[in-house]
């Protein structure tokens, strides 16, 4: 697509002193796209120069490959001049139609050694001819979105379908002239591929999309993996819809919009209608899978009533040892490796009797030349799709794979997560409406394969339900599943395993033997939580491997609910056969006592809203009988599953137990946690005002002893307990959307890294607003008079949220995807603290991003996500990826 | 080289009133840490030692990064690093930009260089102020007098405008320039006058003595060479002396104490002299100088007649009342604005003093 890019550089602004004896520098700009590369005059000494110089360049299909950069550099007569920083431009926002046709403004100038120095003001402009052939290779106007549900301010036409691409590359930071350059070449020379690695992948991607039909990639999953030595790889997902603008008068603003709608509204069949409250109700959905397309989607959130019926968590993993990729431009061992996992987690939706998988992702773990590929999801059937299509499949497993290298893929679901299964779908729908319709499950009592027998529904006594429900996926607010919800909680599960330090296969076999001992020992973790606070469902759960030289760590972390038509779990029971014999074991057991009393605690409370509730929906008798069925039930799974108790026999049963109870919270702050983006059931009266996004990282040394587990579960403990105390002055608070990115690493001891982000919303409460401090926190009236303040400035503040929504305001325009790479090296003397570095760099980061949505002329960054893809901290380097929506809210 | 890394960043810059005051104030970040933990802090949350330690290092942090920016408060408006609501941004400048008078009472009448910036050790000593509470302080003043010395227009307007200040910090750094730029001798015998004193005194002057009245273009950073000249004249009263004292004796017999009107009626002839002796040498700018030194002796001679600060009022506004009443000022408009001018500043610098 033949285009013509103008770029006009105006001026700089605070540029640091490169010149010592003059106190200033001369500086100037090369501007350079695809090897074509412009120099503008030396503006001479002054640390705020103008030049106010046009370049134009005329550039064809690599417009979505390549990357605008923009270097300033101070002139010197008499040696090369010396680098002051460097500005990417992706140009992708300005290829969308009805995007922002300019972008302009401030930018900071960054330089991967020095960090932000200065800013330089731009003007950057592209017209390009729309090119309708059938065969081009360029799939401009293809809309991405990280968000994982479908974008407000569209109608939703058609889901198509799940699209995966992956691009492959050499690391420059291991090519042999990495030997020779300088540094800040080498981040250079890696942020440059990074840029252009992703402008490839969303190219094909977006290609893909238009082969389905498509015009827009919902639920944009990009990732990538630093293979050392063997290469750099970039993995993106998504999810292909066809979407339109709301206003018809868009439709005369471009021809390129009308060319991707027509064929979609030849074919459309209903529509996604936005209501009132933001609350979707669908119509009716038509979907069609292609033949080798799996049926996958990457959203989490769904309309409750697209969804008919939930499976539960379902997982594969594959242990691979990475090889030197042969041919960049042909991956297809990574290619045949993510086919493998992709088929064996259709597999096991369909032994769930689910058609999709929805709220799917996929993640990988190296250490050296082992990697673990992971992906995860929640089978499900969906209203618009018909299980009858899909014939069923019987499960294949690859364990024994002929490939070269080793691999064996885990499979967890049949074990441990014991839910539902077969079909059934047409003649529920057929019946009357359940308000817990989707926690039923397709299948009578005798159907089941599993040893726990589904129980009725106590909600409407008719369908079955399982006794617990896992899955990965959003609450929708509002939904009518929300009536039967009480309570939420953040609950997590934690392994941690020394291993030994092997090379080559035998590391891979170790490894993948261990695997389904750590997913069985996080299922039991969580299983027993939910039995501490006596819940019976886990939303958003994500999970987490993480693999060192020495160490495997996994990390499940979910919200527990309980949902009043699940049956209540039978009360946590503990049998010791250890004896006690010194200090610790009787700490031990006085933990054991109070994990004990907690669990009957909560669970007499619960029995006690339960009936109130159904007291309320006048069924007295149904509460009893059901109550009784409870209580039946209990007997005859203890009695059937002793596996459910909590064994104590040797040490680490007793380092299990230790990691179930959590600490004593502080007494002040009431801070509630929440993986989930909406806000948790039970609480009332947020405050938006306050609402703001929060950023930690971690990084400990875990303890040597046999105590790691322990050590390891700690940390999240706490971390926890660190954002209570740090957001005492918010406080009582909601923390939404908590996630945390794990990566072990191993200097002498092992450590561990944690990058923890959410989304605060301080929930207001008359008697603490008036406690807390007037200057800062005031009352309502002072925060929205601060509001209303600010909106009077000039300055405008860009909202970043990992949410999809911005709490308490309105999205009006989606403008663009955007990413970032940054790399900041700087070698650090004893003295440092990797902290500051860290902290430094953090905000350096942000300040570029914020600079992003300012260029773009937008205010907000939804779904944000900050990725840490290489760290050596000690070294003090650091590559991070920032991805998000930019867009503009009210 | 710790391994260790504890960060926490929010979008919204994250201040808290009490650790950013102990910043400004100059403790390092363990101390802040005992002292929050002294005032209750891991009693209240039931936080741990090393929970605090790990908060005031977040802000510590921020806090450095931020000092760049709050040197030049136009930039914290500008950037896009930290994300400060107006409130906030409010409270940091405020609480940077103030000061202690016991540290900016040393500074004053000393010259504003990096050579004196070394010596700010001594002047922690003396006032047990943190050195680095000394130095933030020092560079503040310093910075302010470089950017509105020679700026035309109001100086509290200029540093309002260019700092972001309130007014009350404002007129506390607009007199502190004005002491600079005029150079009055402030030490030696001068050394027991407070900071506020001298913040009255300036004022006074400021408002009255200054170029200010003339117009906004011009300073109020100088004195009004006019009136400094035209002052000679008033010289004359010295001449009225008798006439004066009777109009001014009259007048107070009822309403001193008789102590007071002994001394008054004893020492008037001194006390005459002394206010009256600025109008005869103020055109030379060395006298000027000694202003405040000839103030301080009358003010000094004073005190050891026991004159309490409502008395020394009293007599003061007596004796500017009756300076108007004799004759030649009474016959004169001009002189009597320029009489009343002069006396202004002198009864206000008088009382601060005293």
């Amino acid at each position: 697509m033949p285009a013509i890019l103008k770029v006009r550089v105006i001026s700089a602004r605070d540029l640091p002193i490169m010149d010592k004896s003059t106190e200033s520098t001369d500086a100037f700009v090369e501007v350079k796209f695809n090897d074509v590369c412009f120099k503008t005059s030396v503006c001479r000494k002054t640390l705020c120069p103008t030049w106010n110089t046009d370049f134009r360049f005329e550039v064809d299909a690599e417009i979505q490959n390549d990357i605008l950069e923009i270097k300033i550099y101070d002139h010197d007569s008499y040696s090369a001049n010396d680098a002051i920083g460097k500005v990417y431009i992706d140009l992708s926002p300005l290829t969308m139609t009805n995007g922002p046709t300019l972008l302009q403004g401030w930018h900071p100038i960054y330089d991967t050694l020095r960090g932000i120095r200065g800013e330089i003001n731009l003007i950057v402009k592209l017209h390009f001819f729309n090119n309708e052939n059938k065969f081009r290779d360029t799939s401009i106007g293809v809309k991405i979105f990280a968000l994982n549900e479908f974008p407000s301010c569209y109608s939703l036409i058609k889901v198509h379908s799940f699209v995966e691409e992956l691009v492959v590359s050499t690391d420059p930071e291991y090519q042999w002239v990495d030997n020779f350059r300088s540094n800040r070449a080498s981040n250079d020379a890696r942020v440059r591929l990074l840029y252009r690695l992703t402008g490839s992948l969303k190219r094909k991607l977006g290609l893909k999309a238009l082969d389905l039909g498509g015009n827009a990639i919902v639920g944009y999953l990009q990732d990538f993996d630093i293979e050392g030595e063997y290469g750099l790889v970039a993995r993106g997902i998504g999810t292909v819809v066809t979407l339109q603008e709301f206003e018809p008068a868009m439709a005369s603003q471009g021809p390129a919009l009308l060319l991707f709608q027509d064929p979609a509204r030849a074919q459309c069949k209903g529509s996604l209608n936005r209501s009132g409250q933001g609350d979707l109700s669908v119509h009716r959905f038509y979907s069609h899978h292609l033949k080798s397309v799996f049926p996958f989607y990457t959203l989490s959130h769904w309309p409750s009533s697209v969804i008919q019926s939930i499976g539960g968590f379902v997982t594969a993993r594959s242990v691979k040892l990475l090889s030197k990729i042969e041919e960049p431009d042909e991956p297809e061992t990574r290619d045949a490796w993510w086919h493998e996992i992709r088929s064996e987690i259709d597999s096991h939706a369909k032994v769930l009797g689910c058609s999709v998988v929805i709220g799917y992702t996929e993640t990988t773990t190296i250490c050296d030349e082992l990697c673990i590929l992971s992906a995860t999801g929640t089978a499900a059937n969906l209203a618009f799709t018909s299980a009858k299509d899909e014939p069923y499949k019987s499960p294949t497993f690859y364990g024994k794979d002929k490939i070269a290298s080793l691999s064996k893929t885990v499979s967890n679901k049949k074990v441990e997560y014991k839910l539902c299964n077969l079909l059934g779908v047409a003649n529920n729908s057929a019946e009357t409406v359940c308000p817990a319709g989707f926690s039923h499950v397709p299948f009578t009592k005798k159907d089941s394969p599993f040893t726990n027998k589904p129980q009725k529904c106590r909600s409407c006594q008719k369908f079955y339900v399982p006794d617990i429900l896992i899955c990965t996926l959003e609450l929708q607010p509002g939904s009518q599943l929300g009536s039967l919800l009480i309570e939420s909680l953040c609950v997590e599960a934690s392994v941690c395993r020394a291993k030994k330090k092997l090379q080559g296969e035998s590391n891979a076999i170790v490894v993948s033997e261990v695997l389904p001992f750590i997913e069985y020992e996080l299922h039991r973790q969580l299983l027993n939580k939910l039995k501490l606070h006596a819940m019976n469902a886990i939303f958003g759960l994500s999970v987490q491997i993480s693999i060192s030289e020495s160490v495997i760590s996994a990390l499940a972390v979910g919200t527990a609910v309980f949902i009043k038509s699940l049956p209540l779990l039978p009360p946590i029971k503990i049998s010791r056969s250890l004896q006690v014999l010194d200090e610790e074991d009787q700490k031990l057991v006085s933990i054991q006592k109070k994990i004990i009393e907690k669990s009957g605690e909560q669970r007499r409370a619960r029995m006690e809203s339960v009936a109130w509730n159904s007291d309320s929906d006048d069924a007295d008798s149904k509460t009893d009988s059901s109550d009784e069925n409870i209580s039946e039930n209990i007997a005859l799974e203890l009695a059937k599953r002793r596996s459910l108790a909590l064994e104590i026999d040797d040490e680490e049963d007793e380092d299990n137990l230790a990691i179930l109870m959590e600490p004593p919270p502080l007494f002040g702050p009431s801070v509630q946690f929440s993986t989930l983006q909406a806000v948790p059931p039970g609480t009332e009266h947020l405050s938006f005002i306050n609402a703001q996004m929060i950023t930690s990282l971690h990084q400990a040394t875990l303890d040597e002893s046999f105590r790691i587990n322990q050590s390891f579960s700690g940390l999240f403990k706490e971390i926890k307990q660190s954002l209570r105390f740090k957001l005492r002055h918010f406080s009582p608070c909601c923390v939404l959307d908590l996630k945390f990115d794990v990566t072990m690493s191993e200097e002498e001891k092992n450590i561990a890294q944690i990058l923890t982000s959410a989304m605060v919303v301080p929930s207001k409460s008359k008697q603490f607003s008036e406690k807390s401090d007037d200057l800062l926190f005031g009352s309502e009236e002072a925060k929205s008079q601060a509001s209303r303040d600010s909106l009077k400035e000039k300055t405008v503040f860009v909202e970043m949220t990992t949410l999809n929504y911005v709490v308490g305001r309105r999205v009006v325009r989606y403008l663009s995807h955007i990413e970032l790479f940054l790399i900041k090296e700087n070698a650090l003397r004893e003295t440092d603290s990797v902290s500051e570095f860290i902290h430094v760099f953090v905000t350096e980061v942000y300040a570029i991003a914020r600079a992003q949505v300012r260029l773009l002329c937008g205010n907000a960054i939804l779904a944000l996500k900050l990725r840490i893809i290489d760290c050596n901290a000690g070294e003090g380097y650091v590559l991070v990826m920032l991805s998000g929506d930019v867009c503009v809210i009210s | 080289m710790g391994t260790e890394i504890d960060v926490f960043i929010s979008n919204y810059t994250l201040v808290d009133p009490e650790i950013y005051q102990l910043w400004v104030e100059g403790h390092t970040a363990s101390e802040a840490v005992s002292i929050l933990n002294q005032r209750g802090l891991g009693q209240l949350t039931g936080a741990p030692l090393e929970l605090i330690a790990s908060d005031v290092l977040d802000h510590y942090r921020t806090y450095s990064l931020l000092e760049k920016l709050l040197s030049n408060p136009n930039k914290l408006q500008e950037q896009l690093a930290f994300q400060i609501e107006p409130q906030t941004r409010k409270l940091l400048i405020e609480k940077y930009y103030d000061f202690d008078d016991s540290v900016v009472r040393e500074l004053i009448g000393k010259k504003l260089s990096s050579k004196h910036r070394k010596d700010l050790d001594e002047v922690s000593e003396k006032t047990g102020v943190p050195l680095k509470s000394c130095r933030r302080q020092f560079d503040n003043v310093k910075r302010i007098y470089k950017m509105v010395e020679d700026m035309p227009g109001p100086v509290v307007q200029n540093i309002q405008n260019l700092f972001y200040l309130p007014e009350y910090i404002a007129k506390k750094y607009a007199c502190i320039v004005f002491l600079a730029c005029i150079r009055f001798e402030t030490k030696r015998k001068l050394n027991h006058i407070t900071f506020s004193c001298w913040k009255r005194c300036t004022e006074a002057i400021m408002d009255n003595w200054t170029n200010k009245l003339a117009g906004v273009d011009n300073f109020d950073t100088e004195h009004d060479k006019d009136f400094f000249s035209e002052l000679r004249e008033i010289k004359i009263l010295l001449e009225k002396e008798k006439e004066h004292k009777h109009l001014v004796c009259v007048l107070l017999r009822a309403k001193l104490l008789q102590k007071c009107y002994l001394d008054l009626d004893a020492n008037f002839k001194n006390y005459n002299r002394a206010i009256l002796l600025p109008t005869t040498n103020m055109h030379r700018p060395r006298d000027v100088k000694n202003m405040f030194v000839e103030l301080t002796s009358l003010s000094d001679s004073l005190k050891q007649a026991n004159w309490t600060v409502p008395e020394l009022e009293v007599f003061l506004n007596a004796y500017t009342q009756c300076g108007c009443e004799i004759d030649i000022i009474r016959d004169s408009a001009a002189l009597k604005i320029l009489w009343e001018k002069y006396m202004k500043v002198i009864t206000e610098c008088l009382l601060a003093m005293y």
